[in-house]
Order: C-alpha cells, then structure tokens, then sequence
C-alpha cells in the first residue's frame, strides 16, 4: 500500500487530540502558509497540484476558490460540507472522527488563502461523535493560538463554528446547505448566482469538502508538484475509497487515485464476500450509474469512470455480488431519494414516488414491459430537468440498472416475480 | 445598454436584467409558468417555463434565466414540448381531477396548461395522496390536494405581508403548505394568496361556489372602506359585487381583507319608514322625503336655522359632502353640519389653521423611502390603514415590493432584507397603547397612553425648538412648554394606574435625542388620534418637528393616517364644523356669509339637550354605536322634535328616527373619494334597484324643491363636474373616468409617474390654494415648512392646565371616573379605558362577512395577556367593565400586544359600548374589570 497521507494518523491511540496531531507534524503547514508564503501563494499551490473535488463533482478546487470576487468588500466564508450523507459514502467521518485537526488545519490554510475570517464546519446530525471531537478540536486549536483572532501570533484571525444538520441528505447539496446554516428549510437554491459570489447570508462563499480540504496542508508542506505526482494526470493525489457492499474487508482504503477497481476489491477488500462472483458496482456511491463485473480494470479516478458512463463521485464503492437483485437495488435506492426530496421542484417531487411504486410493482411482480419503459420516460422527464443536480442522481440507479440488466427486469416481468428469491425466501 | 435576443426566431431589445420569461414576453411568445409571479421573488421550481438556450445543453428555466446579448431562445422545440408535458403530467399525479366541482375551473393556470401543452391521457394508476380540506383563516379554505407546491402563499408571507402565517411543512412528495403550528392566516392580508394562488388549492370563502369565474364581469373600481382608496377590481354578475380584487399592474398590488371582503358585509335596507305612535310605519319615498322636506322648512321657520343640524358619516363620497353642506349651508342657511360623531371639529382659527398645514405637510408612505428612523405614534398602520403600511414597510426595504423583477429576485431572496430585519438599517420605535404589527417586523415599543403620546411628541418639539439656532421667541416660549410637558405626565402618569413606566424611563430621553438628529424621521400618526381631541396638539408638535428638523437640515415625513373611509374629502371639502366653509358656495351663493360655523357634534348634542337644537339630519352612520357619553347621546336624540336618519341599514340610531330613508351602499354609490394622499379615487356602482345616484341626491331635491330652490346638483357626474371648477381641479377626467384611473391629484397628475417617491413636489389640495392667500406662496412645496412652525401654539398648553386644574392634581389628564374614596371591591381592579375601531380582521364587518369563531362575534374587551393571567381571566370569559359613567359586560379578548394596564373596547358593534363608559374623548377614562359568572377554563 503507498504511503499514507490522509489516513496517516487513523489508528494511533488520541489521534483527535491537539498534542498528538501536533507531535506527528501536524499544523506545521499552517505555521508555514501564514511565515512564508502569501495567500494567492497557497492558491496557486493548490491550482498546481491538481487537486479535485472530493464531494463528488471533481471540480478542481483552486480554480473554484479564484472565482471568488477580490474587490468586494464585507466578509466572506468558507464552509466545509461535512454533511456526508450519500448512501454508501463514510471517508470523511473517518477524518472528522479521527483527525479533526487535520481538516482545521486545512481549513485555517485555505482561509488564509482566501482571506476568510469566519468559517462554518456543515457536519451531519448523525455524526454526533465527529461532531463532538470536531467541537473540542476547534476549542483546544483556539486555546493553543492555532484559530482565533491572531492565528499563530500572525495578524491572520479566524473563527470556526461548527453546526450539526438535522438529518436532511440534501442539505449536502451546497446551496441547500447554505440555506440550512442561515436557520431556513434546507432547499437548492437557483444558480446562477453562485455561491462563489453570492453565497451565505449572500456574501461571497468557497464550500469544499472534508477531504478536499484536508488533502490541502500536505500540499502546502510537501509542494504542489509532490502532490500531482501522485494518481495519474489530470487525477492527482490520494484518495479515500470507502469499500461497501459484499467483500470481505469492507473499509476506507486511502489509494492513489486511478487505482484500478479490480486492485481495490481483490487486493484492498479481500475480494468478493464468500467467494461468489462479482455482479456490479457503484464506484461512486449511489448517485453513479452501476458497471458491470467486466469493467472491474477501470481506473478509479474521475476520467476513467466518466469514460465507462460512470463517475467518480465521492468514492464510495458499492459492491454487489451475483446474488444480488438489480431491481431490489434500484427499488431501494429510489425509496431512499424519494425519501430525501426536499420537494421543493415538480420533477423530483412527484415522479421519484411513481417510480417507486413502479418498481415495487415489477419486483413483486406485478409489472409489465410497458413500466419499464414508462420507468425510463419518467426517468428523462426529471434528469436535467430539476433545480438541483439530485434529480439527475435519483434516477440513475434505475436508469442505468435498466441500462445494463435489462434482462434481469424482464424477467420479474415474465415470471411474475423475483428471481432471487426463492420459495424459502431470499438467496443467501 | 439594450441587449437583443431572439426568442423563436423574434428579436427584441429588452434592458440588462431582463429574464427571458419578460423577453418572451415582449416578443410576444407566452411561456407558462407556475411558480413564477411577477410580484414575488423567483424560485424557479416548478419547471414548467423551461426553455431551450442556444448553446446550453441543458434545458433553463426561463423565469430565472437572464438574458445575455444575442441569446437565442427556442421555446417550441420537440425537447421543450416534452419537458412541460412531463412536467404536467407529474403535477397531475396528485391532483385531484375535480375541475367541474373546483372552484378554481375557468381560472386555473394548470387546468389551461394541461389543456394547452398537456398529455390527453395520465398514465399514473396508483392511489393518489389526499388530506382533508380545512378552512385556514376566516376567509382562505385549503385544498390541499389541489395545492401544486409552488409556494406562491408561503412566499407571500415571508416576504411580502410579514405575517409568516403560512409555510411549507414536510419535504419530498410528502410536503405540505399550510399555517404555522397555532397560527391562522389572520393578518389583514390574508386574502391575497387566494388570489396567488394559480389552482384551487386556496379559495375564498366568501366568493366560493357563488359563481364560475367567466360569468363575472370586471369594473374598476377604489375601495371605499379606508382611506387608503386602493385601486380595485369589482367583480360583478347581474351587476351585483361577488367578488373583489386588485387590478392589473396596480400601484397597490395587494389589497387588504377589509378592502377584499367587506363589501359582503353591506346591507341595503329599501324601505322608508316613519315613525307613528312610537311604530316606524313604511310609507312610499315621497311621502317619506316630503314630511322631511315640511319638517325642516317648519322648524327652520320657528326656531331659526341654526336649530336644525347635521352629522354625516364617514363613508359619504365627496359628492354627497359637497351637496350635503350647499344644501344645508347656502340652501336652509344651517351651518352646524358635522362629521362623524368622533371628529373633534376645530375650535379657533388657529386649530384650523393646523388642520390645513397638516394636510399639506402629509407625506406618502412611499416618501418614506431612505428613512433611518421611523416614529410611530399610537399608530399601527398595518392594521388601522393595511395598505399603507405595507407600502411603509416597502418603502423602508422590509417588506417585498415585488417590483424588482430580478433584482433581488434571481437566485438569493433578501440578504439585504434579512440583515435589515436584523434592525440594523431603519430603526421603529412604536410609540402607543399597542405594538405595532407584524411581530415580524424588529420594532422598539414604548407603551404610552394616547394622552403620553401627545406629550411626548410636544417634549420632543420643543427639545428640537431649543437645539434650532431659532428665534429667541422659539426659545423663552419653548421653555415655558417644557416646564408644562416635564410636569406632565413624564413624573405621573394617570391617576396611578397606568404603568407607564416608559415615560418616564431613561430610554426616552435617549430616543428624544436620536429623534432629533436622526437623518430622515418618518413620523406616522395613527388615526385614532388623529380622530380623538388630541388631534390638534398633537398635528401641532408633528408640524413643530418638522419645521425644527427642517432648521436643522434633516428631513422629515409626517404621514397622518386620517380616519376612516373618506375622512380626508371631508377635510378638504370642509365639512368639518368650525371648518370655513371652503365648499359651500353654490351657484355664485356666498351670501350665505351670516351662516355661522356651526357646531360640532358634541355641540350639536349640547344644544339638542337644551332644546336649541330641534332637527337633526343623521346621514350614512349609527351615531349611538359610534359616540362618546352615549347616554348623553341617547337622551338628546331623544329630545329632538325631528331626528332623520337615512342610512343603508336600520341601525340603532334609525331605530328611533322620525322618519328613516334607505341609502345604498357604499358600493351601490357613484362617487368620489379623497385618499390619503391626496387623490381623487373614483368609485363605481354595482347595480342595485335603486339606481347608482345616491338616495340623498333625491332627498335633497325635494328638500330644495320645498324652499322653492332648483338645483341641478343631483346626479354624482354633475355634481363632481361642479366641483372641478368650483375647486379649480385639473382634470379631464369624469367620474367613470377616475373609477378606471387609479386615483388622479387633483393638480391633473395621476400619481403612478411620482409613485410616492417625488418628495420635493407634494400634492397640494386646490382648495388651501383658493382658500388662504397665505398659502399660495408655498402651496408647491412643502419640503421645508414655514419657521412659524418652531414657535408652540397657543392650544397647545390650554387644554393641558384646564385639565389639571379641573382635575386638581397633577395628573396629565382629567381624569374622569377616578374611584372614590375607600377601598374598591376586591375583584375590580383599575384600568385605563382606550376606546377607537378595532383592526382590521377584528372590526364588526368580519363577523358579518365569516364565521370564524375567533372573530369577535358582539362586543369585546381586549386587556393584555399579562393582566389577564395575573387576574385569572380566560379568553371569552364574560367580564364586566365600568366607569363612573356606566358599565358594560363583554367577553374578554387576550391580547399579545396591548399594554398592560389598559383595556381596549372598540366601537362599530351595535348596542351599548365604550360610548357608556366613556365620557368624552378628552380625558382619561378609569375603568374597573370584574369577572362575571364561572369563566371559561383556562
């Protein structure tokens, strides 16, 4: 396994805690960004690694903090979504949990650079045990002059607040988020604007993720050029692949990007549960459309999943043996998204519930061909259509399971049921 | 810079800023749209008006889509025609397919849609979702299987009424709009979002199920009901009202609940009657206006005019003033005609002279732009004159004005907003017996009394008349006022009761002086006091800082809000008694010169008690319903040898009449009003069998036709033709003309071009132009009023040391009632007595108009909730309130925003109230509350 730098102090006993983050190397980075170097240095150290996204678009991250406007005046913020609800998606409370200080490290730096003086940690309500080391982090980093109003004895102030959501999977959505950490219903809001000029309480906002943010004081301490050297081009850096489904050794793996999927399942997670075949696998979480076992080479980086009709995502790999019913996936995962529609825009408020019952119907065996076609115009009635981009994401999973299992459909529909349930009831 | 984009092959130049749902518009190509209304912000997710965008892959909803120089736009491509059938088809998974019972078929936008882009058949065969439909507020019922989530009324609420009434609940298909937990959609707004509304979901009960929305027809029309006058749409079928609402592009693009709704309220009574051995007997219209007509010309030629007296209501249209006084005043030479048996009529010249600078002073709400401080005194603008306090409320930047197309609209609604509701940019400060409305809204609320009020913005104009590098006169008079004011209520309060603490607390010495320096002051008077005695000391010290304020180079705007209905026409027609009869001349008639003034109506009820006064002409109100001291009342009506009342309803006043004669309705008259501003407002009839010229037309007719006078001053058109040029009004306008028109000056301009923001060139009646020499000069501008205006009053301090005198204390006040010696029974407990019209949603022609069990049915008394709970009163528990003058019993009403310390009991219900505890409007009244019989549970 390569060296690790993300996961790096997961294991050691009070890795959450300031002395020992700080006895491992850690807010040396910081020290460094605010002694040495000039805040559109740091910038442009992050532009030159390459770094990308980890939330799940892969947007590069020191091009999205340069859209913010320079000359505006007022304050601005930044705010890290922590609220890492995407079903199968647990990397970044391995870091919340584990190495708090890491991320504040992160974002102390990447406040520097972009002249913040407040920012706001988004974490998920359920998190409550990240939330409440994330919580003492922020305390003991102010105690020690690490945040506050003079950061490391420098003129750079910064205040880090920490808000638990309430549950909500959208909010995970950057401008629901927003909406949510101003104390409204947390809906999508209209882009343009966006938030990079008008963002929370309609100032100019940068909202990264977790790991993307953490990933930042290694690059300021190790150089950008250290860090595009990891992972493939154009896909640079480490990676957390959080592993779940049917394998033997379900887990966060921090691998270089564009590590093949095969590489990840059967050298990292132990290969598929109780010896069966692989069947398919959501390289990105639930919002990325399923590849089949025959496209296990794929490289797991951004490029090389778009190229197979999948995508990256957040890295969360959701592996399904042969088992497995693609239509009891599709049901589930669709359930799961109408259950999370802030219902606010049409398509995805009242056609993700007629897909279920859809669904339902053909898994229990009471569908026709016609719904599966049916399920597919609906599909295209609300992908693109829809104010936010969870339309696009709740559809997939029936999408591309019809795209690529068809058969498997067709069969519910022939033989009036299930297949994978046998009369004893489900196949082990 | 215009920028040109082609939308479906039509190239059209619109402004930066445009979105493409306006463009389209203007190149003709409609684009439907359900979420989006151009009185709101954009939210952009109904995704029906999604577009094709040349070189954009995805689809773009047009209602929030900027247009950019050279965008091409296709909105009748295969890939649009799709999306709105899919987006149809899903809004139609839901909704009940219920057109033929919905009240909303024939007006609703998704019933058209579906038949315009829709999919002839559904294809979803599952259950659908249902909820129970409830009624929400007194006048709004909710479908909420009908509702399609656009949250047009969840908006409305936030951003524009304030009330934050109602919301959306739950998310995903599971989400609902209703009212917030405990709450009603009771704000004086409430009816708006059914007309918001685009499907059925939120219908009026008032107009539900009486017809299908293609039988009415549309009249313009103004409200008639306050004296905001807003422009309105009369809905009629066989010409009777059904339905009111606001017009198209109106300049007040909403209406209040009253404006809305009252017109249901109206009764109209037809038959005459005369009274014959104590029975009212029907008898035909002549012969009913012929015994008036012999009866007034008898006693006029045995007691003299000045025995005979009028009181006319506040709904009489300006027509109906004007021919009512020439009638009285150059016909029968009788010059006691007064208005509204509240209105203090003006005592000296002096006290006119105010009267007038203030009407010329008034300030629009609208002029309130940019103020950093708002004074509210004893007012509560959106509840006594909604409209106008929700475009103060714009004009500060709280509320929406809905205008900004996309200013505020694309993407984050508010930001502005909500930091300013954060009571940063514009600081209220609420001077009266009640917080103001919205609670929403960030206000300082001190509680005063009416009477603290008048005494607080005196200390404050003399404190500015002292900071102005003024005269020395300014000075030695305004020390000898400060003495008065700080010996005033500042040290006392009233008679021990009144909790007043705010008075005299440190915070208002703070606010004095934040007043004074502040940049731009608005100061709203509130119409009860400005209908009360305090009127003129109080228009006096709002002058007095104007002026001061002005002297010091900051600005101010004072807004009055006068009264009810068309109490603004009545000022500037002169109806008010004492007022100089700046209308009265007829027909080249000023001979009428030895006609005196004339008495006000409480002098007019003294001479009817001493016999002076014989005949008394009651036109359009219940004066027993509406008066102070209505013992007094009663018994000089009583004593007349002639009372005639004509009015639409047979009231307790008409009751006792000699002779009554019906009258339509307000909205059954043809006529004009005078609003707020300034305006002309034109109102339109509906059709009822009496005809659209007022009864008292007729009436006057035969009464002229007796003395052997013609008059052709008996058709509203002709008679508002007269006033054109008797007034030297500027208009080319008829009076069918000004219903279309959304109110006109009457310097000929039509107010949308100023919009309320024209600061400098304020509106200026003809009549102080044609009336005073004086005025003429500055009868343009008053932007910075006359220095006479920093030296106090004469008045100003009279009636104040009467008081004390009389009351031998140092009261600020007579006080009235105060309890006699010994200890008082130990359930009563000491209140001070606020009597004046209850709010909107609370006034007595919502009771008449719905059901709603929490609209007071009969008479109430509102007493703060912290009272109510320290003595153990339950909402609705019957209470009985007295004074020294006589004792009323009611159910109590808890309120969250009265002072403590003080009840409210409201005139308009009929049968004894505060006019039996109160003796006149001059004093405090003392008041003690018992409970009577086993109260509610708590």
């Amino acid at each position: 396994m390569a060296e690790k730098i993300l996961l790096k102090n997961v294991g050691i006993p009070g890795s959450e805690r300031l002395e020992t983050y700080r006895s491992r190397g850690g807010y040396r980075a910081l020290e460094k960004a605010l002694r040495e170097l000039k805040p559109s240095e740091v910038t442009d150290a992050v532009k030159k690694s390459g770094l990308r996204g980890r939330g799940g678009a892969g947007f590069p991250t020191g091009l999205k903090w340069s859209f913010v406007p320079k000359d505006v005046p007022g304050p601005r913020y930044l705010c890290c979504n922590a609220d890492e609800g995407e079903p199968g998606t647990f990397k970044d409370r391995v870091i919340l949990e584990n190495d708090p200080h890491m991320l504040l490290e992160g974002i102390a730096i990447s406040c520097f650079a972009l002249s913040v003086v407040e920012a706001f940690i988004y974490i998920r309500g359920e998190f409550a045990l990240g939330a409440e080391r994330l919580e003492r982090a922020v305390a003991e980093a102010e105690e020690a002059g690490l945040l506050g109003p003079n950061v490391l004895g420098s003129d750079f102030g910064l205040k880090v607040h920490v808000h638990r959501g309430a549950g909500s999977y959208i909010c995970g959505e950057e401008t629901a988020l927003l909406e949510s950490l101003e104390g409204k219903r947390g809906l999508p809001r209209l882009k343009p604007p966006f938030p990079a000029s008008v963002g929370l309480y309609g100032r100019p906002t940068v909202i990264n993720n977790v790991e993307t943010l953490s990933c930042v004081p290694s690059i300021v301490q190790n150089g950008p050029e250290w860090f595009a050297s990891i992972g493939t081009k154009g896909n640079t850096g480490p990676k957390l692949f959080a592993v779940s489904g049917h394998v033997e050794r379900p887990g966060v793996y921090e691998l270089p990007l564009g590590v093949t999927l095969r590489e990840l399942l059967f050298e990292y997670a132990g290969g598929i549960r109780g010896g069966r075949g692989l069947k398919a696998v959501m390289p990105g979480g639930s919002s990325t459309p399923v590849i089949t076992a025959e496209q296990a080479d794929v490289k797991m980086d951004f490029d090389s999943l778009a190229a197979v009709g999948s995508a990256l995502g957040s890295g969360a790999v959701i592996v399904m043996d042969d088992a497995t019913c693609m239509v009891e996936v599709a049901l589930g995962l669709t359930k799961f998204y109408r259950h999370e529609s802030c219902g606010q825009c049409t398509p995805c408020r009242e056609g993700l519930g007629w897909m279920v019952r859809l669904l339902e119907g053909i898994e229990f065996g009471r569908g026709s061909t016609a719904d599966i076609d049916l399920l597919l115009e609906i599909a295209s009635g609300i992908s693109g259509k829809t104010l936010c981009p969870m339309g696009d994401a709740a559809v997939i999973p029936a999408q591309s399971t019809i795209a690529r299992f068809r058969d498997e459909y067709e069969s519910h529909v022939r033989t009036g049921g299930c297949p994978f349930k046998s009369a004893a009831g489900k196949v082990e | 810079m215009a920028l040109k984009v082609t939308i479906d092959n039509r190239t059209v130049e619109v402004e930066p800023g445009t979105t493409v749902l306006n463009a389209a518009s203007q190149a003709g190509v409609y684009i439907p749209h359900l979420c989006y209304h151009r009185k709101l912000s954009i939210k952009g997710s109904c995704r029906l008006c999604l577009i094709e965008v040349e070189g954009t892959p995805k689809l773009q909803p047009a209602c929030s889509t900027l247009v950019c120089d050279g965008m091409r736009v296709k909105t009748d491509t295969q890939q649009v025609k799709d999306a709105r059938r899919a987006v149809l088809e899903l809004l139609l998974l839901n909704h009940p397919l219920d057109c033929p019972v919905c009240d909303a078929g024939g007006e609703c936008k998704l019933q058209d849609y579906v038949f315009w882009y829709g999919r002839g058949r559904g294809r979803f065969v599952f259950e659908k979702r249902t909820f129970a439909r409830e009624d929400v507020g007194p006048f709004v019922s909710r479908d909420m299987n009908r509702c399609i989530h656009c949250t047009r009324c969840a908006r409305f609420a936030a951003e524009v009424s304030l009330a934050e009434d109602i919301g959306v609940f739950e998310r995903g298909d599971r989400t609902w709009v209703g009212p917030y937990p405990g709450k009603e959609l009771r704000s004086p707004f409430s009816g708006n979002v059914t007309e918001l509304c685009p499907v059925g979901a939120l219908t009026d009960r008032v107009f539900r199920f009486k017809a299908r929305s293609w039988e009415l027809t549309d009249t313009p029309s103004s409200c008639p009901l306050c004296p905001v006058g807003c422009p309105t749409l009369l809905q009629t079928r066989d010409g009777r009202i059904l339905r009111i609402r606001t017009r198209e592009k109106s300049r007040t693009p909403w209406i209040c609940d009253l404006g809305r709704f009252g017109f249901a309220a109206r009764r109209e009574e037809t038959r005459p009657t005369v009274m014959e051995d104590g029975r009212q007997i029907e008898v035909p219209w002549d012969v009913a206006a012929q015994m008036v007509a012999g009866r007034l010309r008898t006693i006029s030629k045995e007691s003299g005019p000045e025995s005979i007296g009028v009181v006319c209501g506040t709904l009489a249209t300006n027509e109906e003033l004007f021919a009512l006084q020439h009638v009285f005043r150059n016909v029968l030479k009788c010059g006691s005609v007064s208005f509204g048996p509240r209105t203090p009529a003006p005592a000296s010249h002096e006290q006119r002279r105010v009267l007038e600078d203030a009407l010329r002073a008034q300030g629009r709400a609208g002029d309130l732009v940019g103020c950093d401080s708002v004074l509210l005194l004893c007012a509560d603008p959106y509840e006594e004159a909604p409209v106008a306090g929700l475009k103060l409320l714009q004009a500060l930047g709280l509320a929406s004005s809905g205008a900004g197309e996309v200013g505020e609209a694309v993407g984050v609604v508010g930001a502005a907003r909500d930091s300013a509701r954060g009571g940063s940019a514009v600081r209220i400060t609420a001077l009266g017996p009640r917080r103001p409305e919205p609670p929403s809204v960030q206000t300082t609320w001190i509680a005063a009394t009416p009477q603290d009020c008048a005494d607080m913005v005196k200390r404050l104009a003399l404190e500015l008349a002292n900071m102005c590098e003024g005269t020395g006169t300014a000075r030695t008079h305004g020390d000898t006022g400060k003495a008065q004011a700080t010996g005033g209520p500042g040290t006392t309060g009233t008679a021990g009761t009144l909790k007043s603490a705010a008075v005299e607390g440190r915070e208002l010495g703070s606010e004095l002086g934040f007043w004074s320096t502040s940049r731009k002051l608005g100061i709203v008077v509130g119409g009860e006091l400005v209908g009360s005695s305090l009127v003129y000391g109080v228009l006096a010290s709002v002058l007095r800082v104007c002026a001061a304020r002005s002297a010091l180079g900051v600005e101010t705007v004072p807004l009055f809000l006068f009264g009810s209905g068309n109490a603004r026409g009545a000022l500037e027609l002169g109806v008010l008694a004492g007022q100089s009869r700046a209308g009265s001349g007829g027909r080249g008639d000023d001979s009428g010169g030895g006609v005196s003034d004339g008495a006000g109506f409480r002098e007019q009820m003294d001479a009817a008690a001493g016999g002076k006064l014989r005949a008394l002409f009651v036109f359009g109100l219940d004066p027993l319903a509406e008066c102070y001291d209505r013992a007094k009342v009663e018994e000089a009506l009583k004593k007349v040898d002639f009372l005639c009342v004509q009015s639409d309803t047979v009231n307790e006043t008409a009751g006792m009449a000699h002779v009554y004669l019906p009258l339509q309705s307000v909205f059954g008259r043809k006529g004009s009003f005078v609003d707020l501003e300034g305006r002309l407002t034109g109102l339109s009839a509906e059709q009822s069998p009496q005809g659209e010229e007022s009864l008292l037309f007729g009436l006057l007719r035969t009464v002229c036709e007796a003395r052997g006078v013609a008059t052709e001053l008996d058709k509203a058109e002709a008679i508002f033709s007269y006033m054109k040029g008797r007034y030297g009004w500027n208009l080319n306008e008829n009076l069918k003309a000004l219903s279309d028109s959304e109110g006109v000056f009457p310097d000929g301009s039509d107010g949308r071009s100023g919009n309320g923001q024209d600061v400098g060139s304020k509106r200026v009646p003809a009549r102080a132009a044609s009336r005073d020499a004086r005025a003429a000069s500055d009868s343009v501008s008053w932007k910075r009023p006359p220095r006479a205006w920093l030296l106090p009053r004469d008045f100003e301090g009279e009636a104040r040391a009467a008081g004390r005198g009389a009351a031998g204390g140092s009261a600020g006040a007579p006080v009235r009632g105060a309890r006699e010696p010994g200890p008082p029974p130990q359930e009563a407990e000491e209140f001070v007595l606020l009597s004046g019209r209850a709010g909107v949603s609370r006034s007595v022609w919502a009771r008449d108009v719905s059901g709603h069990p929490k609209i007071p049915k009969s008479l109430f008394v509102e007493i703060s909730r912290a009272d109510a709970e320290r003595l153990e009163i339950c909402e609705g528990e019957s209470l009985e309130v007295t004074s020294a003058l006589g004792s009323v019993r009611t159910a109590a009403v808890l309120s969250e925003s009265l002072m403590p310390g003080a009840v409210f009991v409201p005139f308009g219900f009929p049968g004894p109230g505060p006019g039996v505890l109160a003796g006149s409007g001059d004093e405090v009244t003392v008041v003690r509350v018992r409970k009577v019989g086993v109260g509610a549970e708590c």
